[in-house]
């Protein structure tokens, strides 16, 4: 066994493997001096190991004491302070997000009516209704939608054939003009 | 938090370190926190008095250490490990710091042989600061004369010694603490070992010359 000076205080102060200090010892009984060497150590580390616990002053101690709870008292304080704040912002936060959404969520069907009874009168595109036609050639929308919409869309139907013209006069109408007006027009119901 | 509530003074002394430290963090808990001074207090002051063998800087060493340990608890603590080696880390920093504050205040040429322990800044330290007389009277005369030897040691030799001494550190955990290797931790205290022996001889001498003289 290689040794070295570190092994005898590795030996005294048990910090080798049991293997190493098998070996270890195997060694002291074939070699004196280290025998020596290690026996001289331990008698002065015996003798630092008589080394006192010195106690410490008993005002500083509660001094100490005081001091501490006192300073780990203030910094839950001001962390639960922290906590607080930040509490009540996300809680803030979250109802301004909450009445957003509820108030987008109440007022867009009326936003639709709104749309339908436009001043330029055109019915909202974005909104497919998909009518039907009844046996009597009828077009059908009431029970698509809801009534209002219904009523709002009927009104348009009605309104759209007010705003067409008959045409009275038709001055030198190509053929294929006229074929166009009387395709185009009420004029000739 | 039932738990808490159900731990009684009594029982503070079954728990362990780190369920102390949990509660005094949690809570401010005055209860847990004395236990854990009480616990650990003689160690730390005596590792600090040991290294500085002054009482009014241990004590004031001591305090310092306590405000940094609530003040780095939640940062720099880490439950798992052990509260006592982070709080050691702590005490032998802040040691290590005023030692060399000192060294520079004092004017030191300081130079340091594994060798030879002759330099020792403790050598040229007034008589205040030096080992105290009155405690030297109270305190046993073999406790006393350990004390002043270990005083004497370079400082390096000394903190290997009373980490070791105080704490039963491993050497792996006193090379971490110092910055150095195991091999090199394991040379101090050997050399540390071979100058106490090197005063106790000479201590030996010197009374058996005045019992001639008498």
């Amino acid at each position: 066994m290689q040794i070295n000076d570190e092994d005898c205080i590795r030996y005294l102060m048990r910090e080798m493997d049991p293997s190493e200090e098998i070996e270890f010892e195997r060694e002291m009984m074939s070699n004196e001096n280290l025998l020596i060497e290690v026996e001289s150590l331990r008698s002065t580390y015996n003798k630092v190991k008589k080394l006192p616990l010195k106690q410490t002053p008993q005002d500083l101690l509660s001094k100490v004491k005081e001091q501490a709870v006192m300073d780990q008292r203030k910094k839950l304080r001001s962390s639960y302070f922290m906590i607080g704040w930040l509490g009540k912002t996300v809680a803030a936060a979250a109802t301004i997000l909450l009445l957003i959404s509820t108030g987008v969520y109440f007022f867009e069907p009326f936003s639709d009516g709104i749309n339908s009874n436009g001043v330029d009168g055109k019915v909202n595109s974005s909104t497919s209704v998909q009518p039907w036609v009844d046996r009597n050639q009828v077009i059908n929308i009431s029970d698509r939608i809801d009534v209002i919409k219904a009523r709002n869309m009927g009104d348009e139907y009605e309104k759209s054939f007010e705003k067409l013209i008959l045409v009275n006069q038709v001055s030198s109408p190509s053929i294929q003009r006229q074929g166009v007006l009387l395709t185009s027009s009420p004029a000739n119901q | 938090m039932e738990l808490l509530k159900r731990t009684t003074k009594a029982s503070y002394k079954d728990l362990r370190d780190r369920d102390l430290v949990r509660y005094f963090r949690r809570k401010a808990d005055e209860a847990a926190f004395n236990e854990l001074m009480n616990r650990h207090q003689a160690k730390i002051y005596s590792y600090i008095y040991s290294m500085i063998n002054n009482p009014e800087t241990a004590n004031d060493i001591f305090q310092e250490v306590f405000t940094k340990v609530v003040t780095k608890m939640d940062d720099t603590y880490n439950e798992q490990g052990k509260w006592i080696a982070w709080v050691m880390r702590i005490a032998h920093n802040a040691t290590i710091d005023h030692i060399r504050k000192q060294k520079r205040y004092i004017d030191v040429n300081s130079w340091y042989d594994e060798d030879d322990s002759r330099s020792d800044y403790f050598d040229r330290m007034t008589d205040e600061s030096w080992v105290d007389a009155d405690e030297q009277l109270v305190e046993s005369e073999t406790k006393s004369s350990l004390m002043a030897h270990i005083a004497k040691l370079p400082e390096e030799q000394r903190t290997v010694v009373l980490l070791r001494h105080y704490y039963e550190m491993p050497f792996k955990e006193i090379a971490e603490l110092t910055n150095v290797s195991i091999n090199t931790a394991l040379g101090r205290m050997r050399y540390a070992l071979i100058n106490l022996r090197k005063h106790f001889e000479e201590e030996r001498q010197h009374e058996f010359k005045h019992a001639n003289k008498r």
